[in-house]
């Protein structure tokens, strides 16, 4: 006998025509939820996001079936959970369709039957464990939401009410089986190894109840599973939807690049007030939010107990777009995917003061960290800085503490009233000149690199010795190098993070101007936020450097034995710990030369904090926070100023002169009486060069 | 409302004194690398006034300056922050008039402008602090002046309420329009130029007028300026020593009486 089994067995024609019939309901329902958010986001600004296909396709895989991002070392719990549950559904689901293929396809068309044989086996086998991993899945999702209720996820209705469905749907799938299996006797049974124990169980039962128990099932079974596919586009279960669109539409330019505002000039809008001044992109990527709150693991505001909270933020800009669904927003469904559930349709909101705050939208340090952890790539940052823009530049509305800064980088080229002509001075410190890059032009001359300071590097005290002792590294390696000196000014960086994009674009537009009439080639860096301005978003200006932070430098020239690196020091043997700058690490990547160039170092004895490299812990200092007044109780700095105490280093490795600024007064805060000592990598190595040679020279001369 | 503020364009008072330059006439500040020079601070306070009274009831406001070429930057700014229109007197015949004919070639430019209904001005300029051309503009005009103003108390359009600054306190005063006023930082904060109107100014024509353009007869200067000097003020701290706060507070008081202080 060849294995095989009847198809819709037990069940009348008649139910199995309605089955057919009902599903038209629920299969309408979705197409017409996709179609009404396909709507709402083409309400959204004109944005390219088709080039380079293949690529896009290629990364939709790795991040949805492979579960790229999904799974991670750091959310093992949660990959898991949606590994099973995914491969799980989607087996069920191959293999209805499969029996859909052969009942109303192949057979009554083709008149041909595949479902038999080892095939049937194989599917029988596959259908458990399929049904077993949506279980073991559900359940996981279940035990999380109920009991282990981790800090990060805000339970909503759709929550618990989708995996449970799901739970119950696969529950119903064994019983259904267990039922025919006591029924017919099936001699292959054993290969369904869930369903066969139970219907062992069920044998003794009269079969007419069989049967009886055996329809009601399938009925009841056909029905919850309708209205969990009515419900989907209504609901977070849309988001293998969006979530796959978001995947596959997401922006590949570098994620420390924020989009420049073309021609300002004639902008008839800055930045966002409404939903339509977003991007139909970003429209369509806050509708991939499926609440799993990895976006505020390491989201600084969240762990201080301010305002913002990235994933919030997402679902409330949802929320504002479901708003506007027509006749089914405001039902369970889409409200409940806002995770601030309420019933029927929300009241009219604007966008700034109704859906989000102007406290959160000023609360973010655009970190990353969300954008770095959020498993379908949901970009908050660019979200926020549209809101800062709009708030900035049509609504002149900021923190009042702003306004000095604004003024500042205006008229003198740097945020904090330091004399422009002044910017240089430090260079005085020096036993041998720096060269001037004016000067090296007029002179007919080149060098290899532009040394950019950097506005804290040049006038702050604390960051000239950081300057200083770069410029020794690079004098004792014999690097060719010059600084703009006093006609260098801000990057632009603090200005567009904090949504002044017209002044940005003046301050950036500038240096590029002047490096370009320089033939600039290389630039290396002595700060994380010049470093990612300049090499991610100074070729929107037509600036095409090759920039290398100091970190990588000093690395480099390490490995190349261009350094002698001495064992005595001031900080003979000590512990110390490094804190990756969001701007070095995050966004650019740089997480490992400056741990390696640490580690050459005889006298370094590196520890690392819990949270490092790609989900360090901002220090609370970008996106013109260093600028702005943190009034709140639990301070940024602070929290991460007791995460390095508690490593018991006696130095903490900083790289970024804001980080390095912040840190410091963490660290004062929170142990006055620490001794521990905040130096950038380049003093740490300065302090361990061998007299530099040229200077020796010199002095024998 | 028609309102017409006087703009003068002033080194950076901010620039520190070891900075400040001057010109090898030793008659002006000359700005140094890098730091632009600014509005002047009480008539950005006066112009912030003018535009919230004509948020309140309408009208126009005006900019005036007097001033060199660069000056029309600080014109400019005031447009930026919300000025309707905005001249500049730039006869080099003018720049090196007294106070007196600086407020007889201002008075000339407000009539050629038209009607008003009131001048602000600032109550001095932070380069040479005199406080004197807005008297001579008001004389020259027929209006009455009060100074230095710190408050707009209530005003119906056609007279003003307001507290003019006295040692230790204030007057009330009312005083009918036409009229004019030497506003004093006490006033307002002058609002951060909106974006939209910092690009508005970038395209803003400011027309510059000759002293010919406003009829003036030239008048020879009755006070002249021989020369500026910098005096660079040097601070010392000294430590009151003492092994308890009552030998601390004689020793200070003790110093302090040696100084002269008390
Ligand atoms: S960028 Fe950083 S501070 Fe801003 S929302 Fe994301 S994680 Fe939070
Ligand atoms: S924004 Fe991304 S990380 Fe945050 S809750 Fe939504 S899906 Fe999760």
């Amino acid at each position: 006998m060849i294995p095989s089994r009847e198809i819709f067995f037990n069940i009348v024609p008649a139910g199995v025509i309605a089955a057919y019939v009902l599903m038209i309901i629920p299969i309408g329902l979705l197409a017409y939820g996709l179609a009404r958010r396909v709507r709402r986001w083409r309400l959204g600004q004109a944005e390219n996001r088709f080039d380079q296909m293949g690529h896009r396709i290629w990364n939709m895989v790795r991040m949805s079936v492979l579960h790229g991002r999904i799974v991670r070392t750091r959310n093992l719990y949660g990959g898991i959970m949606h590994a099973a549950i995914f491969t799980g559904f989607v087996t069920l689901l191959i293999g209805t369709l499969i029996v859909m293929v052969e009942t109303d396809f192949t057979v009554p068309l083709l008149g041909f039957s595949f479902f038999h044989g080892n095939f049937y086996l194989g599917f029988k086998l596959a259908m458990n464990v399929g049904g077993l991993l949506l279980i073991l899945g559900t359940s996981m999702a279940l035990y999380r939401r109920l009991v282990l209720r981790p800090a990060t996820q805000q339970t909503s209705g759709d929550d618990l009410l989708l995996p449970a469905t799901l739970l119950i749907l696969a529950v119903q799938g064994f019983v259904q089986q267990a039922l025919r299996l006591a029924m017919t006797q099936d001699p292959w049974a054993a290969w369904s190894f869930v369903s066969y124990p139970v219907a062992l169980a069920l044998q003794g039962l009269p079969m007419d109840v069989l049967a009886r128990l055996h329809q009601l099932n399938w009925t009841v079974h056909l029905v919850t599973a309708l209205v969990f596919i009515g419900y989907i586009a209504y609901s977070k279960m849309i988001h293998p939807f969006t979530a796959l669109a978001n995947v596959l539409m997401r922006r590949i330019r570098p994620r420390g690049e924020l989009n420049p505002i073309p021609n300002m000039e004639t902008a008839e809008n800055f930045g966002a007030s409404k939903l339509e001044h977003f991007s139909w992109a970003q429209l369509m990527s806050v509708d991939a939010c499926m609440h799993c709150g990895r976006c505020l693991e390491y989201c600084p505001t969240f762990n201080t107990g301010k305002a913002l909270r990235p994933r919030d933020l997402v679902l409330e800009i949802a929320g504002l777009q479901a708003d506007r669904g027509g006749i089914f927003s405001g039902v369970l469904g889409e409200e409940a995917n806002t995770g601030r559930f309420r019933w029927g349709r929300g009241g009219e909101r604007e966008l700034i003061g109704g859906a989000v705050s102007t406290e959160e939208i000023w609360d973010c340090t655009t970190c990353g960290a969300c954008m770095e952890q959020c498993p379908v790539f949901i970009e908050h940052v660019p979200l926020i800085v549209e809101m800062r823009r709009n708030l900035v530049m049509e609504q002149n509305s900021f923190p009042q503490e702003l306004a000095p800064i604004f003024t500042s980088l205006e008229r003198l080229g740097n945020p904090y009233q330091n004399v422009p002509a002044e910017r240089a001075d430090w260079t005085r410190k020096l036993e041998q000149p720096v060269r001037q890059m004016s000067e090296v032009v007029a002179a007919g001359e080149t060098v290899d690199y532009l040394f950019f300071v950097g506005c804290l590097g040049s006038f702050v005290a604390r960051n000239q010795k950081v300057t200083l002792a770069l410029t020794r590294i690079l004098q004792n390696a014999g690097i060719s190098f010059a600084i703009l000196g006093k006609e260098e000014s801000c990057n632009g960086d603090p200005a567009r993070r904090m949504g002044h994009e017209f002044l940005a674009q003046q301050l950036a537009m500038k240096m590029v101007d002047k490096m370009n009439a320089y033939n600039v080639k290389k630039v290396v860096t002595g700060c994380a936020h010049c470093f990612n301005a300049i090499k991610n978003e100074y070729p929107q200006l037509g600036g095409n450097y090759e920039v290398i932070h100091h970190t990588q430098l000093i690395d480099e020239l390490i490995a190349a034995g261009r350094l002698t690196l001495n064992e005595a020091s001031d900080i003979t043997q000590e512990k110390v710990t490094y804190h990756d700058p969001c701007y070095l690490g995050r966004y650019n990547g740089v997480v490992e030369e400056p741990r390696r160039a640490l580690k050459t170092i005889p006298i370094v004895n590196l520890t690392e904090m819990p949270r490092n490299r790609k989900h360090s812990f901002c220090c609370g200092g970008g996106g013109g926070k260093a600028m702005m007044k943190d009034q709140s109780a639990t301070r940024i700095n602070q929290t991460r100023a007791r995460e390095a105490l508690a490593t018991g280093a006696s130095v903490v490795a900083a790289s970024c002169p804001f980080c390095m600024g912040m840190l410091e007064d963490g660290i004062a805060a929170v142990d006055e009486k620490s001794g521990v000592r905040v130096l950038d990598i380049a003093e740490i190595v300065a302090s361990s060069l061998q007299a530099p040679a040229v200077t020796a020279q010199r002095e024998t001369v | 409302m028609n309102i017409v503020v006087t703009i003068k364009q002033v080194a950076d008072p901010n620039i520190p004194p070891s900075h400040i330059q001057l010109d090898p006439s030793g008659k002006r500040i000359v700005s140094p690398f890098g730091i632009p020079p600014v509005m002047n601070g009480y008539d950005a306070n006066a112009l912030e006034e003018a535009l919230r009274l004509k948020e309140k009831h309408g009208g126009k406001v005006t900019a005036l300056g007097l001033g060199d070429d660069s000056s029309r930057e600080s014109l400019k700014r005031a447009i930026a922050m919300g000025a309707d229109t905005a001249m500049l007197i730039n006869d080099p015949d003018l720049l090196n008039a007294d106070s007196a004919g600086v407020g007889r070639a201002l008075a000339a430019a407000i009539r050629k402008i038209g009607s008003f209904d009131l001048i602000l001005c600032g109550r001095q300029a932070s380069d040479t602090d005199g406080g004197q051309v807005l008297h001579w503009l008001a004389e020259a005009l027929d209006v009455a002046a009060v100074t230095p103003v710190a408050k707009i108390e209530s005003d119906d359009g056609k007279q003003l309420t307001v507290h003019r600054l006295v040692e230790e306190g204030y007057q009330r005063l009312r005083v009918e329009l036409p009229a004019l006023l030497g506003v004093s930082s006490e006033i307002n904060e002058p609002r951060f130029p909106p974006m939209r109107g910092t690009m508005a100014a970038g395209r803003a024509m400011i027309p510059g007028w000759k002293a010919s353009d406003l009829g003036l007869q030239p008048s020879a200067a009755k006070v002249e300026l021989r020369n500026l000097q910098i005096q660079l003020r040097t601070s010392k701290a000294e430590l009151i020593a003492g092994s308890s706060p009552a030998e601390q507070g004689t020793a200070l008081a003790d110093k302090l009486h040696e100084l002269g202080f008390i």
